[in-house]
């Protein structure tokens, strides 16, 4: 299902397989997973270290050593010479967030990329303003607070503002960019399956900024070819 | 300085000064004891009121609300979220951790003062006045109500018209101005001001982060000042640098933002460091482990910290090629960082742990730092940057961060709080107060990750998250009741609390403990130094034939 929208687009990123590819909901949740995954190990596992360890020498245990050599009032601190652990631990703990963070760059590239690789896609110009959005499809329709798009094709967002900095994104599609006045941002999505999304204004831009809101609706292909022969006639 | 010399005897309250219960004396203090206490008392109140227009807003995010359901209209929410970000990070966090600085650095280094006692007043009275006026704003049409990073072109009249908007702006202004006195007061007396065989790499961790502080506060808010300046002049003037129409001004504002902006995590963050390595090392009983290593991971940060500024600005629309270079430069920055946990953890083997209060809030701290540094990779990483960008991820993330950062200072004010004042705070009570600050903590920020869908800045979210939010909103109400309490106990035990002996921990090393609880007006007669390589006291004779400071010996 998820491949199937992509088979007749070169991406040229072949390579790179080993990263998430797809939709943005796809590789959003392949690599949340992964790194949420990643994360509650080496959380869980440091912060049990901690604890196990503060526990165990606490004062008054029997790991209570009186030999050691304590911070002595008045002392300057004396050359330390345990960083060898230190580095260790260090360079263990880059290898991992490096490879983590390379390893996404992959995908990182084929999200920048798509909008200019795709062949067939369908873009619509997103207009921010005080506090709504305007969407402006290729044969110049306008329409309010609604976007209608088709299932499974690249849908190639034009966002700008009208007035302050707005920010126009969807959870559910796993899709966000800023709307700058005067400047043109680019994203894009692709929705799976039909039905009504949800999208918002991300970024603080006034009283209204709670309600700034959106609906993006995923229809059929003949469905959506009907509807956009039909609006221009009404 | 001179004239400090000339009254004799009486060194706890003389030299002119009037004594401390007297109102005057606060007036008219220069001294950095006295206005360490200042700048905590303040910022304490700051706390409060940022505290409660956290409530407030956690109030009104009890359930999702329609236009003007909930005790907040939406003008007012967005009034709450702005001047709660601007007062936490700026009125209270900085000024907190200042307090201490003003204390504990001269101390630390075994100077008298600060190199410039009349400007650190005046800084602290710039301060207080610019928190005033930030107050005042609220009843002017409206404090500021763009959100803390104060993007344009929200920022011109055009869109927030209220007179109170402007007085927060100039707020912020003079804010900024009293940081930078404050910052060249600061490199002067640790660079300048040192005992004899202190050199900077023997210095303690504490002094050690606050200078690294103020070098990053000189430079950073250099920036913020700028752009203060030209915002100002937006909006008092009529000049249009800002102006809605083009692309220019936003990004402008963005640029000139996010370079003062992210040095300022680590400039609210630092002090707090260095509070953990210190009190890690006095209840541990062990010497921080790599602390040469420990060092130099401060100052790279410190050096990176003005080349990470753009990762707040992946989706505006700049090329791959920059957010590349912001990419690795962000993932750059978390390694130090690594490095410093590691070195705090490794510091607990062998130790002889005491779990006083002040060490179990260093604990709580680091632990609370963990969650947010694991949480932050996640951002560092661009994709799922993209879909965190605007949502409560990033929310609880820089709660974990600074917030965690603020537990760190809470230990700092229970280890100093007896040389402060003279006196023990009460050990159960503090202990009480860090278990109902760990659980609220966690209860507030944590659900907060698991709700991350919810865009910020807004009160309407999907139902299918109210739970979390009320989970979140009973745990800010149990963190703000563990404040309240920690409060109750520094009050409580300023009258009845036991008579602090000069170092009520087995295990300090630093100078300030080896001095009476609370120390005398001019800190210690003698000279103190390190020449030997431990501390003495040269006796005040040297002094009075030399006919000066011994810092002119130099």
């Amino acid at each position: 299902m998820l491949g199937s929208g992509f088979n007749f687009f070169s991406i040229g990123l072949d390579i790179l397989s080993i990263f998430p590819t797809g939709s943005r909901t796809f590789i959003f949740d392949q690599i949340f997973s992964v790194f949420l995954y990643l994360g509650t190990l080496v959380g869980v596992v440091v912060i049990a270290y901690m604890v196990i360890q503060a526990y165990r020498y606490r004062e008054g245990s029997n790991l209570d050593s009186s030999e050691e050599d304590r911070p002595k009032l008045g002392e300057l601190p004396p050359h330390s010479t345990d960083g060898k652990k230190l580095i260790k631990s260090l360079l263990l703990s880059a290898v991992v967030v490096i490879a983590l963070v390379v390893w996404t760059y992959g995908s990182l590239l084929y999200v920048e990329q798509t909008p200019t690789q795709v062949e067939d896609s369908l873009t619509v110009g997103v207009e921010a303003y005080q506090f709504g959005f305007i969407f402006t499809y290729p044969d110049g329709h306008t329409s309010t607070g609604v976007l209608r798009a088709p299932e499974n094709k690249v849908v190639i967002l034009h966002i700008t503002s009208r007035d302050v900095l707005h920010n126009f994104g969807s959870a559910d599609l796993r899709m966000k960019a800023d709307a700058v006045p005067g400047q043109i941002s680019e994203t894009w999505f692709i929705a799976e399956s039909t039905g009504t999304y949800q999208a918002a204004c991300y970024e603080l831009c006034g009283a209204g900024h709670s309600y700034m809101n959106a609906e993006i609706i995923i229809m059929e292909d003949s469905e959506f070819e009907l509807w956009n022969a039909t609006k221009t006639n009404g | 300085m001179k004239e400090t010399y000339q009254t004799d005897g009486g060194h706890s309250d003389g030299h002119g000064l009037p004594p401390m219960y007297s109102i005057k004396r606060w007036l008219v203090t220069t001294n950095h004891k006295d206005i360490g206490i200042l700048y905590i008392i303040t910022s304490l109140f700051f706390l409060v009121m940022g505290g409660v227009l956290a409530l407030l807003i956690r109030l009104q995010l009890w359930l999702p609300r329609d236009p003007g359901e909930g005790i907040l209209s939406a003008f007012a929410y967005n009034q709450s979220v702005t001047a709660h970000g601007l007062i936490m990070v700026f009125w209270f966090l900085s000024p907190f951790a200042f307090g201490f600085a003003n204390y504990i650095v001269p101390l630390q280094i075994g100077a008298r003062d600060l190199a410039f006692p009349r400007l650190n007043a005046l800084s602290y009275w710039l301060y207080l006045i610019s928190g005033i006026l930030l107050g005042v704003s609220f009843f002017q049409g409206g404090t500021f109500n763009g959100g803390w990073t104060v993007y344009a072109p929200l920022n011109l009249p055009t869109f927030t018209p209220q007179i109170g908007a402007t007085s927060a702006v100039l707020a912020l202004f003079i804010f900024s101005v009293a940081i930078t006195a404050g910052s060249v007061n600061f490199l002067t007396t640790i660079h300048r001001m040192r005992a004899k065989g202190m050199t900077l790499l023997n210095m303690p961790l504490f002094t050690w982060t606050i200078l690294l502080t103020v070098w990053m506060m000189l430079f950073a808010f250099a920036s913020l000042l700028a752009a203060l300046m030209i915002l100002s002049s937006d909006r008092i003037l009529g000049t249009t640098y800002f102006s809605g129409t083009g692309t220019q001004g936003s990004l402008l504002w963005t640029h000139l933002f996010w370079f003062f902006g992210h040095p300022e995590v680590y400039i609210v963050f630092f002090p707090a460091l260095g509070a953990m390595a210190e009190i890690f090392q006095t209840f541990t009983g062990r010497r921080i482990v790599g602390r040469k290593w420990f060092i130099a991971a401060l100052v790279l940060v410190t050096i990176q910290s003005f080349a990470v500024w753009m990762h707040h600005m992946f989706l505006t629309g700049i090329n791959l090629e920059v957010k590349t270079i912001f990419m690795i430069t962000t993932i750059g920055i978390s390694l130090p960082f690594d490095l410093m946990v590691f070195s705090l953890i490794y510091t607990l083997l062998k130790g002889k742990i005491q779990f006083t209060t002040p060490f179990l809030f260093a604990f709580g701290g680091l632990i609370l730092f963990i969650i947010g540094g694991i949480t932050g990779v996640f951002l560092g990483a661009v994709v799922l940057d993209y879909e965190f960008r605007g949502t409560y991820w990033v929310v609880a993330h820089f709660h974990y961060v600074m917030v965690g950062g603020v537990t760190g200072l809470i230990a700092g004010i229970y280890y100093w709080y007896p040389k402060i004042t003279g006196k023990m705070y009460d050990e159960f009570i503090g202990k009480i107060s860090f278990i109902l600050y760990f659980i609220g903590f966690n209860l507030l920020y944590f659900p907060l990750f698991i709700a991350w869908e919810t865009p910020r800045r807004v009160f309407t979210y999907h139902p299918s998250l109210i739970p979390w939010h009320q989970i979140a909103t009973i745990g800010a109400f149990i963190l703000a009741l563990s404040f309240a309490i920690m409060l109750y106990n520094f009050y409580k035990s300023l009258f009845d609390g036991e008579d602090a002996p000069d170092s009520p921990w087995k295990y300090a090393s630093t100078l300030e403990w080896s001095l009476p609880s609370p120390p005398p007006l001019e800190n210690w007669e003698g000279t103190p130094t390190y020449e030997n390589g431990f501390l003495e006291f040269l006796p005040e004779k040297k002094i009075k034939t030399d006919g000066g400071e011994t810092i002119h010996e130099k």
